[in-house]
């Protein structure tokens, strides 16, 4: 072995682990090895036994029910009305027509008269 | 029941300081050292079951902390990438032996991982090429030129010191 050697030898001793080395390894393999201890859920309740999703959905029904009583009267009501419109529409045109009938009626007696006038011997 | 040698206490107080030096020698840095060196004994911890005798513990210590250490020394540091790059030591005379000691540590951190590997193995360790060869699994010719060479360039660097 030639000096560099012996040197190299000198140079690379060992040196000691740090303090407390060994006690932080057993400490995580201790950590490591601890059992894993699974969570621990509760029962499963189906969803619609449960208290605060049943009072929800009793919510959401009523609040439904109520939209469509409110859509509902309204709809009736806009057909109650065009049935009102079209009854007066009728009522104006037979008003009409009548009115027409009596004036062509008025207006031939008129012409039937100056008829009979102008026939009458002198 | 487990050979009282199978505990992770007992296998930590008999090569704590192996581990604990191949990776810093190989890493050159403490705190880097300490952390590949923990990380090698919890291995060790997990697979205690597979380890048949106290040289196969001692075999698979030296070959985990090797093969761990360069991967976290290539991973950190900026290494020399040629010998090129390895600082000469200042021609002073006749130096005293803990800073000779301390300057060759210096210079072997400074060469390439493998090269590293193998000076620490042969010169701290005390193995022959051949077990150094099967530490590393590189073949035994490789081994002694990487030996060779890296004497040659830690000679070189120091001969003026060694005169």
């Amino acid at each position: 072995m030639d000096e560099i050697e012996k040197a190299l030898k000198t140079a690379l001793q060992r040196e000691p682990a740090p303090s407390g080395f060994a006690d932080q390894v057993l400490r995580k393999a201790s950590m490591r090895s601890m059992p894993v201890v699974p969570p621990v859920f509760p029962p499963l309740v189906p969803w619609w036994r449960m208290f605060p999703v049943r009072w929800a959905v009793a919510g959401v029904v009523v609040v439904a029910c109520m939209v469509g009583g409110v859509a509902e009267h309204a709809r009736q009501q806009r057909i109650r009305g065009e049935q009102a419109r079209q009854k007066v529409l009728l009522a104006l045109r037979i008003t009409g027509t009548k009115l027409r009938q009596v004036q062509r009626q008025v207006v031939q007696r008129q012409v039937d008269k100056s008829d009979e006038e102008g026939a009458e011997p002198r | 029941m487990n050979p009282s040698w199978r505990t992770l206490e007992a296998l930590l107080d008999k090569h704590q300081a192996m581990v604990f030096s191949i990776a810093l020698r190989i890493t050159g840095n403490r705190e880097l050292a300490e952390e590949v060196a923990q990380d090698v004994f919890l291995e060790l911890h997990r697979r205690l079951e597979s380890v048949q005798s106290e040289e196969h513990a001692l075999f698979w210590l030296r070959k985990v902390a090797a093969h761990r250490t360069i991967d976290a020394a290539r991973r950190t540091a900026r290494m020399p990438e040629t010998v090129a790059d390895v600082a000469d030591l200042p021609g002073e005379g006749n130096q005293a032996d803990p800073l000779l000691a301390q300057r060759l540590q210096q210079l072997v951190a400074e060469l390439p991982e493998k090269m590293k590997a193998v000076i620490v193995l042969r010169y701290q360790e005390d193995l022959m090429p051949e077990e150094i060869s099967q530490t590393l699994s590189m073949p035994v010719a490789t081994v002694k030129s990487n030996l060779q060479r890296g004497l040659e360039i830690l000679r070189r660097k120091t001969e003026r010191v060694l005169r």
